[in-house]
C-alpha cells in the first residue's frame, strides 16, 4: 500500500507541484491543505503516514500547526518544506519534532529522498 | 524535467493574487506603519511570490522577490522602519514585477536590469546583511581538550560510550545550520554532545564547509548512534569512532550505505473516528471563462426555446402542456439568474488598483488628496467590468488634474487643504450605478455641455496626465458601448459629478420591440426614457433638423424609417424618447408592440461591422429580430 501523505501550503501552485513529485515517486497523497488550521482538522481525520508543512501560512503557520499536530499524535511524522532564509524557523521546527525539512525550489529528487529517510 | 507548461496558468493566476496582496497592504502600510498584520502578510505574500518563481525557474523575478522580501522581514522584525521612499521604491519593484510577469505570460523571455533595484533595496537593510565569512574549515585534527577528556572518562565509567562523529552533508545542502541542527537535535534526544566543531552557533549559522565534527557521550551503540543520523537527508557520509578510555580510538568507517536500514515505528492506525472536517468559508474552483460562456450560451438558447413554446401553447391552446411549461419557465428564468451571478464579478477586481494609481498621481502632481472607494463589493458582468478600467481611469486622472486645486489655492477658495475623489459604486435595479466624484475646481457651465465633445479640452498645457482633449468622448464612447450612458454634473468651485450607469449584463435585456414598416426591431428598454404618441405637426423644423419639444427643450428627432432606409405609410407615429447622458433624443417609430426579454447574439461576420445593431435576437416564433444599437443610431443623428 503506498504511504499515505497530507501537503500543507497555502499556494496551490506549490500544492500542485508537490503533488506530481510525490505521485511520481509513489506515494498517495490524500489531502491538501491551505493553512495550519486546515491541516490539523485534515491530520485528525486522515491520519496520513507522512505530512509535509510549509512555513509560511495565513491563519496559523506551519510551526504553530507542527506543534498541535505533535501534540495530538506525538508520532506524527512531519517535513517541513521551507524556503532560504528561513533558517529559524526550521530550527524552531525541528525543536518541536519535525523530522526534516526540504529547501524550495524543490528538488524532485531530494523531495523523494528525504520523504523515503522519514517514513522509507 | 517535469512539463511546466501545465502550471504556468495557475502560476500566472496566483501571481495576480499575490501582486493584488502586496499593492493592497503596502497603501495599507504606508498609512499604519506599525501594524504587524499588515507587514505579516505582506512578508508571506512576498515569500510565496518567491518560492513559485523559484520553482518555475524565472531567475529575475526570483531574485527580486528575494531582495523585496529582505526588505519585509527587516521591517518585520523592526531593524528598518517604513517610510515614504522605502514605500515608493517597494513600489517600483512592484511595477518591475508585473512587467516580468506580464512578458512571462506572453511567453516573451527577456533579461532585465534590475541591478539598480536590487541594489537599492539592500542599501535599505544594509547593516542587516548577514556576513557569511567563507572558508572557515574544520580542523579535524584538533585534539580533543583536556576538559573534555575528564568528562569523556568520568561518562565511560558510568557506562557510556564515547564517541566522535564527522558528518558530511551533501555539497547541494540548502541551510546547512538547520540541517546540522537537525542532526545534533536527533543525537540530543538520545544523548550528549559535549563538544562540537565549530563551535555550536558557528553550527547554527552554518557556517562551515561541509562537515563538522561532534563528540558525543551515549549509552546506545554505534549502529543506533549511526541510524540515529541517517534518518536524516542531504547527508553525505557518517563517520563515527567509538572513543576509547586509552583513546586509542578503533576507528571504523561507516558508509551511508543503503544497507543499513532504519527501522520503521508504525503509525499507530487510529482510524477515522474524528468527526470529519467542517466545510470552510472560500470553496471555491477556478473554471476556464470560454466554458462559462458556453453555458451562457445554452441558457440563452434554452431561454428562446421556451419563449417558442410559450407562443406555440398559446397559439394553439394545449391545455395540459400550460403547467409543465410554467415549471419550465420558473427554472429557466431560475438558470438565466444563475448562470448571470456566477459571471459576476466585484468592481473591486477593476477598483483594486487605482489606490495605487491615486497615490502615484498626487505624488506626480504634486497635489494633496485623499481617494476614497465605495460599493467595491458591486457586482458586475465580468465582460462590462473588463472594459471598465480605461474609462474610469480618464475620469480619476482628469479629477485629479483637472478638479482638485493645489494645496494653497485651495486654502484661498476657504476649502480643506486637502482634496477628495470619491469613486462609489452601487446597484440600482437592473442597473450599476458608478459615480467620479471630486471637491474640486469644478467645470464652468459654459464648458459642461462640451465636455464630452471630440477634441475639447479646458486646460492649454498638454501634461502627461491628461489635458490632450482626447478622452472624454473616448470615455463616453465606450460607455455607450457597453450599453450605459455617463452623465455629468458641476459647480464651479465646488466639484464635479460623472455618473455612469451601467447594465448588470449584456446578454439578457429587457427590450421593446417595435415596427418600422413592415419590420421589426428590439430596443434596450433602459436607455428608454418615455414614450408618446405624437401627431406630425409637433414636429418641427429647425434649420435642417426636425426636433420635438420636450419638457421646454428642443430635442433632436430621429425618424427610424428614413434612417434605416425602410418604407413606411403609416400615419400613427410614436416618438420614443431616448436619455443618452443628458441629451435626449427622439426615435421615431410607426408602432409598439410590446415589452419582451430577449437575449442578444452579437452579429458575426461582414455584419459585425454595421453599426446600426447590437444584435439580433431569436423571438419565441422562431423569427430574427435586430436589436437596435440606439447610441450609435443618435449619435449620428446629431452630426446630421
Amino acid at each position: 500500500m503506498p504511504k499515505r501523505v497530507l501537503i500543507v501550503d497555502d499556494a496551490i501552485f506549490m500544492r500542485m507541484k508537490l503533488k506530481d513529485i510525490l505521485e511520481k515517486g509513489g506515494f498517495e497523497v490524500v489531502a491538501e491543505s491551505q493553512n495550519g488550521m486546515e491541516a490539523i482538522e485534515k491530520y485528525k481525520s486522515e491520519r496520513p503516514d507522512l505530512v509535509t508543512m510549509d512555513i509560511t501560512m495565513p491563519e496559523m503557520d506551519g510551526v504553530a500547526a507542527l506543534k498541535e499536530i505533535m501534540a495530538i499524535d506525538p508520532n506524527a511524522k512531519v517535513i517541513m518544506c521551507s524556503a532560504m532564509g528561513q533558517q529559524s524557523m526550521v530550527m524552531e521546527a525541528i525543536q518541536s519534532g519535525a523530522l526534516d525539512f526540504i529547501v524550495k525550489p524543490f528538488d524532485n529528487e531530494r523531495v523523494i529522498k528525504s520523504i523515503n529517510k522519514v517514513i522509507g | 524535467m517535469d512539463d511546466e507548461s501545465k502550471y504556468r496558468e495557475l502560476f500566472f493566476e496566483e501571481s495576480d493574487e499575490y501582486i493584488q496582496t502586496l499593492n493592497d497592504c503596502l497603501l495599507e502600510l504606508e498609512k499604519n506603519p506599525n501594524e504587524k498584520s499588515i507587514i505579516d502578510e505582506i512578508f508571506r505574500a512576498a515569500h510565496t511570490l518567491k518560492g513559485m518563481a523559484a520553482t518555475m525557474g524565472y531567475k529575475t523575478m526570483q531574485s527580486l522577490t528575494h531582495h523585496m522580501e529582505n526588505v519585509f522581514s527587516f521591517v518585520k522584525d523592526g531593524t528598518v522602519k517604513v517610510s515614504s521612499e522605502i514605500i515608493t521604491l517597494l513600489f517600483k519593484c512592484l511595477d518591475k514585477l508585473l512587467e516580468i510577469i506580464e512578458d512571462l505570460r506572453n511567453e516573451k523571455y527577456i533579461e532585465y536590469d534590475i541591478d539598480d533595484l536590487l541594489k537599492e533595496l539592500d542599501n535599505i537593510g544594509k547593516k542587516d546583511t548577514q556576513q557569511v565569512k567563507k572558508g572557515n574549515k574544520v580542523d579535524l585534527t584538533s585534539k580533543i581538550s583536556d576538559t573534555d577528556l575528564m568528562v569523556i572518562n568520568s561518562a565511560i565509567d558510568q557506562g557510556f560510550n564515547a564517541y566522535n562523529i564527522i558528518v558530511k552533508l551533501s555539497e547541494d545542502c540548502q541551510l546547512k545550520g538547520a540541517r546540522s541542527y537537525l542532526v545534533v537535535n536527533r543525537l540530543e534526544g538520545i544523548g550528549e554532545i559535549i563538544h562540537s566543531d565549530p563551535a555550536p552557533e558557528k553550527l547554527e549559522e552554518g557556517e562551515f564547509d561541509f562537515e563538522f565534527r561532534l563528540i558525543f557521550l551515549s549509552k546506545q551503540s554505534k549502529d543506533i548512534v549511526f541510524e540515529k543520523i541517517d534518518e536524516i537527508s542531504e547527508i553525505d557520509d557518517i563517520i563515527i569512532e567509538e572513543i576509547d578510555k586509552d583513546f586509542s580510538a578503533g576507528e571504523e568507517k561507516t558508509n551511508n550505505n543503503p544497507d543499513n536500514k532504519i527501522k520503521k515505528t508504525k503509525l499507530k492506525d487510529l482510524g477515522k473516528t474524528e468527526i470529519n472536517t467542517h466545510n470552510h468559508a472560500n470553496q471555491s474552483i477556478r473554471v476556464d471563462l470560454s466554458r462559462l460562456d458556453h453555458f451562457m450560451n445554452l441558457v440563452s438558447e434554452l431561454v428562446i426555446y421556451r419563449n417558442r413554446l410559450d407562443d406555440i401553447s398559446s397559439r394553439f391552446e394545449f391545455k395540459e402542456i400550460n403547467s409543465t411549461l410554467e415549471q419550465i419557465t420558473r427554472i429557466t428564468s431560475d438558470l438565466q439568474d444563475l448562470v448571470l451571478k456566477i459571471r459576476m464579478q466585484p468592481v473591486s477586481v477593476v477598483f483594486n488598483r487605482f489606490p495605487r494609481m491615486m497615490r502615484d498621481l498626487s505624488k506626480d502632481l504634486e497635489k494633496e488628496f485623499e481617494f476614497a472607494v465605495e460599493g467595491e463589493e458591486t457586482e458586475l458582468d465580468r465582460t462590462v467590468i473588463s472594459e471598465l478600467g480605461e474609462p474610469l481611469v480618464h475620469l480619476l486622472r482628469n479629477a485629479a488634474d483637472h478638479g482638485i486645486e493645489h494645496a494653497e489655492d485651495r486654502v484661498i477658495l476657504g476649502k480643506p487643504k486637502s482634496g477628495l475623489i470619491k469613486l462609489t459604486a452601487y446597484q440600482e435595479g437592473n442597473k450599476v450605478v458608478i459615480t467620479v466624484s471630486d471637491d474640486g475646481g469644478g467645470i464652468k457651465s459654459e464648458n459642461i455641455g462640451k465636455i464630452f465633445d471630440q477634441g475639447f479640452s479646458t486646460t492649454k498645457e498638454v501634461n502627461n496626465i491628461s489635458g490632450r482633449g482626447v478622452g472624454m468622448d473616448v470615455v463616453k464612447q465606450k460607455i455607450l458601448s457597453l450599453g450605459g450612458s455617463i452623465d455629468v454634473k458641476s459647480e464651479v468651485n465646488k466639484g464635479s459629478i460623472f455618473t455612469i450607469n451601467l447594465p448588470l449584463t449584456l446578454s439578457i435585456i429587457q427590450s421593446l420591440m417595435i415596427k418600422v414598416g413592415e419590420e421589426i426591431f428590439a430596443l434596450p428598454l433602459g436607455i428608454i426614457e418615455k414614450v408618446v404618441e405624437i401627431e406630425n405637426e409637433e414636429i418641427i423644423k429647425s434649420h435642417a433638423n426636425e426636433v420635438y419639444i420636450y419638457r421646454d427643450q428642443a430635442i433632436p428627432v430621429i425618424r427610424l424609417d428614413k434612417k434605416l432606409s425602410i418604407e413606411s405609410n403609416s400615419d400613427e407615429k410614436h416618438l420614443i424618447i431616448i436619455s443618452l447622458g443628458s441629451q435626449p433624443y427622439g426615435l421615431l417609430v410607426d408602432e409598439l408592440i410590446g415589452q419582451q426579454e430577449i437575449v442578444i447574439k452579437k452579429l458575426g461576420g461582414v455584419l459585425k461591422n454595421v453599426k446600426e445593431y447590437l444584435g439580433a435576437t431569436i423571438l419565441g416564433n422562431g423569427d430574427i429580430i435586430l436589436i437596435l444599437d440606439v447610441g450609435n443610431i443618435c449619435a449620428e443623428g446629431k452630426i446630421e
